[in-house]
């Protein structure tokens, strides 16, 4: 865990825990928090708290961020979350795994749907053509006859 | 002089290669392996533009969905811009784009945006015609096709949105 303090024109006052463990480093205090903490670009000020979940800053790590509007500043604490990211990623990733084939499935079905209905109309076409053949044949016949 | 910064966000149905794009274009490489994003994943990259000025940019790419969560609304605050992906070949993430374009102007307001029709090494593959292109072009979207795999448009689709950020 890490948390982030930083005053009304975006300077951070002061900070502690293990910044470093979550992918910040070189934090300096009177630095614009912005050059250092790039995903804060934007963010601040805040009026109400803002909660960002699975934030990853890096490779290894991932945190859950909470930005807390307070009268002396912002804080920023930074919850690792790098252990709860698997089992998420891997539920996800069935999750999304199996919406995609059963997509292709749909898509494989319709396709089929389709060559079924072409055969039919293609059927059809071959039935009518062989009667019209019959029926000329047997009127030959008959008038040979 | 400080280096202007600029937060975008990646947006999309899952599976359309947002990940893929950010990766081509902050790393150049490129996997064919799927791998689910979880939450946000941060990167920064810093282009010149072609007037000569430097500009840094914070790429937020965020988890796919085809709706607009309270979670993912979140992660949009303070975003000057967005990319918003479809895959190409699934027609379904061309319809949540559409969706997902209003949440998030809903959620941001007026913000410059390009679309980006990814999976472009697989055209033959396609689900979206040229119809469907035109008539968003003709609302004043700007679309591009891109691939992630090939490094087709990829640069060009960020520095587009780049340069629109900056007009705005």
């Amino acid at each position: 865990m890490a948390y982030l303090h930083i005053d009304e024109y975006g300077k951070l006052i002061s900070w502690g825990g293990q910044p470093h463990k979550l992918g910040l480093e070189d934090l300096r205090v009177g630095q614009t928090i912005t050059e250092n903490l790039n995903f804060l670009e934007g963010m601040l000020p805040v009026s109400d708290i803002l909660v960002l979940r699975f934030l990853s800053l890096c490779e290894e790590h991932c945190a859950h961020v909470h930005v807390i509007p307070d009268n002396l500043g912002i804080y920023v604490l930074l919850f690792d979350a790098s252990s709860e990211y698997d089992p998420q990623q891997q539920m996800q990733q069935q999750i999304n795994d199996i919406k995609l084939l059963n997509y292709q499935k749909n898509q494989l079905l319709q396709a089929l749907d389709n060559q079924q209905n072409q055969l039919k109309q293609s059927c059809h076409k071959k039935v009518g053509i062989m009667t019209r053949i019959i029926q000329y044949l047997a009127c030959i016949c008959k008038k040979t006859v | 002089m400080a280096i202007l910064q600029k937060k975008i966000c990646m947006i999309g149905d899952f599976s359309v290669g947002k990940t893929s794009l950010v990766g081509r274009f902050v790393r150049q490489t490129f996997s064919d392996k799927y791998l689910t994003t979880v939450g946000v994943k941060i990167d920064t990259k810093l282009v010149k533009l072609p007037d000569g000025n430097d500009i840094k940019l914070i790429l937020w790419d965020i988890a796919g969905n085809d709706v607009l969560t309270t979670v993912t609304a979140s992660y949009l605050r303070g975003s000057a811009g967005f990319l918003l992906v479809v895959d190409g070949t699934r027609r379904p993430t061309w319809d949540s784009a559409l969706n997902l374009r209003e949440s998030v102007a809903k959620q941001l307001g007026k913000k410059p945006f390009v679309m980006l029709l990814n999976k472009a090494d697989l055209r033959e593959q396609w689900e979206i015609d040229e119809q469907m292109i035109e008539e968003q072009t003709q609302q004043g979207w700007k679309l591009l096709a891109t691939s992630a795999k090939t490094g087709m448009n990829v640069e060009e689709a960020f520095l587009e949105l780049s340069m629109k950020m900056l007009e705005t």
